[in-house]
């Protein structure tokens, strides 16, 4: 009797300590995630309540799937994903070199997570400068002969120059992600593949970059579910433009949002959460996997 | 390490020439790459301190310097009014935020309780939503709530807590013995004693570093602040106000000169507390 009613408290406290996690998660989380479902299947404009609005089965999704402007804003946000492996590539190249123990390297660590850490308003108005026509990174490529490009008015180089500023912006990270990475791998293995007789590059493709995969696998899934949420960085970079080039899926989602068309701001972002979560599974049951082997 | 010495050393020898080509490589790209990350940040400076716009990119980085530029900027800009909100919002979420946090990261680690794998796993699925899904909805809960162009919907959700922090929190409890909470409990000690007295101090270290990171995350976030806080502006959201698609007069120089103010503090916190900041991201790299 004792152990079972000692029971019941534990289980009361447990409880008691995780309710004001689970009451934030309930209200704040939950209840707008069941709004926003409905929402989808509704003709909301936001100027009335939702429970007054019509209900319009699968009309908002035809709408926006059959819009030019959203297949646009995803084909824009696909682009932008190129960034990821960039930036990976040149992680890893870097992780080596802070990771062959050489002295002082700290000091590299610390200067390469600067931008992480800076606010990214900040960020994007130092860019906005960097990347005007008069402005310091052409003065740079001057020096190579390269004539001066207008980075932010045409649409290919405003892409490049926003993927440009989310690698730089984001390096830090990942660097340090590697670093981590390589600080797993045992030396023995490379030990074992020299003594075969393995060359530097031989042992960094057959042993180091495979032993890396999960860091990379894990990279990837954080960057393409950052990637498809980019927001902040092409509205204030580029408001979207020129010719909505850099106008994402959650751009889109806001000018829809500002529109009152809020149902239609709603569809896309389940489109988005879909993608999302499709990306989460396949992280999910790869991990499992691995677990398992 | 000891095993290790005996046979590199006799190979060195004979490859100490192009392991010292190889490391002089590595400094000269590395340096490089440094520069490239600071270079902007130098030209920021060089441009915070021009005269007016008209001079930005002239050839000179550092000519004529105009400090004042700095004192001239809290005239026109609302940076002091951006500090305040910046400072109330980020405090009191960061420090209540991280107390419920370290509870509930507790309960899940040592406390037995009914369905609690089942609730964690909900928690687990409540990070896969992503915020443009619930930020709609939010916009109109906080309109009928009058919240709208208050702080009040930045900081009332994070008095919660954060999950992320309970993930890191609760996999760093598991990793200390269950014996030191029985043992208090023999001794008469209820669990929210436990907590304050030994959980706490015990978490001191790997507490600080999520505090300050979560700190640094609030301090630069701009989405929500401009989406339900634009009234009472956040430090992001009155820097993000000088970017214009339309106006062909903007001060540069100001706005760079209000840029570097707005990131010194978080810049101060990183320069005191780096070392920390990168261990944690370095360990929280290792679990994944």
């Amino acid at each position: 009797m004792k152990r079972k009613h000692q029971g019941y408290r534990e289980d009361l406290i447990g409880y008691l300590f995780i309710l004001p996690v689970f009451l934030g998660v309930a209200f704040f989380i939950f209840y707008p995630f069941g709004y926003s479902f409905i929402s989808t299947f509704k003709n909301w404009s936001g100027l009335r309540s939702l429970a007054d609005s019509r209900w319009v089965n699968f009309e908002m999704y035809k709408r926006v799937l059959s819009d030019n402007l959203f297949w646009k804003a995803f084909g824009n946000t696909l682009i932008t994903l190129i960034g990821v492996p960039i930036g990976l590539a040149i992680s890893i190249f870097l992780a080596l070199l802070l990771n062959r123990g050489l002295k002082g390297t700290q000091v590299y660590r610390v200067i390469f997570y600067i931008p992480v850490v800076s606010s990214l308003t900040a960020i994007i108005i130092l860019w906005r400068g960097m990347l005007a026509v008069e402005g310091p990174l052409n003065d740079v490529l001057a020096v190579f002969r390269i004539k001066a490009i207008n980075w932010l008015g045409e649409p290919t180089y405003a892409r490049i120059g926003l993927i440009g500023m989310c690698v730089w912006k984001g390096l830090g990270v990942s660097i340090l992600f590697y670093i981590a990475g390589l600080q797993g791998i045992s030396e023995s293995y490379k030990e074992a593949a020299r003594i075969d007789g393995a060359n530097d590059w031989q042992i960094f493709w057959k042993i180091t970059l495979p032993l890396l995969r999960p860091t990379t696998f894990f990279m990837i899934v954080t960057g393409i579910i950052n990637g498809m949420q980019l927001y902040v960085e092409p509205d204030l970079l580029l408001n979207g433009g020129p010719g909505n080039a850099t106008t994402t899926l959650v751009l889109y989602l806001f000018n829809r949002f500002e529109a009152r068309r809020i149902s239609e701001a709603s569809v896309v972002a389940w489109i988005l959460a879909l993608f999302i979560f499709i990306v989460t599974t396949i992280q999910f049951v790869y991990n499992n996997r691995r677990e398992k082997a | 390490m000891t095993e290790k010495i005996i046979p590199s050393k006799t190979r060195y020898t004979s490859k100490s020439k192009n392991k010292l080509t190889i490391d002089i490589v590595s400094y000269i790209i590395l340096t490089i790459v440094s520069l490239g990350m600071i270079a902007p940040f130098v030209w920021m400076l060089s441009t915070a301190l021009k005269v007016d716009q008209f001079h930005i990119y002239s050839n000179k980085l550092f000519d004529q310097l105009y400090f004042s530029n700095f004192v001239k900027v809290f005239r026109t800009i609302p940076l002091m009014e951006g500090l305040k909100n910046s400072l109330i919002v980020a405090i009191p979420s960061v420090i209540i935020g991280t107390f419920v946090s370290g509870l509930a990261a507790y309960a899940f680690a040592k406390i037995k309780f009914r369905f609690k794998n089942a609730l964690f796993i909900i928690l687990l699925a409540v990070t896969m939503i992503p915020f443009p899904v619930i930020m709609i909805p939010q916009y109109y809960i906080f309109t009928e709530l009058n919240w709208i162009d208050t702080i009040l919907p930045l900081l009332i959700p994070k008095l919660f807590g954060n999950i992320m922090m309970i993930f890191f929190l609760r996999q760093y409890l598991t990793n200390i013995p269950d014996a030191l909470v029985e043992s208090a409990k023999i001794d008469g000690a209820n669990h929210f004693q436990i907590f304050i007295v030994i959980i706490l101090p015990l978490l001191g270290p790997a507490l600080a570093a999520q505090m300050i990171m979560w700190f640094m995350g609030i301090w630069n976030d701009y989405l929500a602040p401009m989406m339900f806080s634009s009234g009472t502006p956040t430090l992001p959201v009155v820097i993000a106000s000088l970017v214009s698609f339309t106006d062909t007069r903007t001060e540069t120089h100001l706005n760079m000169a209000a840029s570097i103010l707005s990131m010194l503090p978080v810049l101060a916190v990183y320069a005191i507390f780096q070392k920390r900041i990168i261990d944690s991201v370095i360990l929280s790299g290792m679990k994944e």
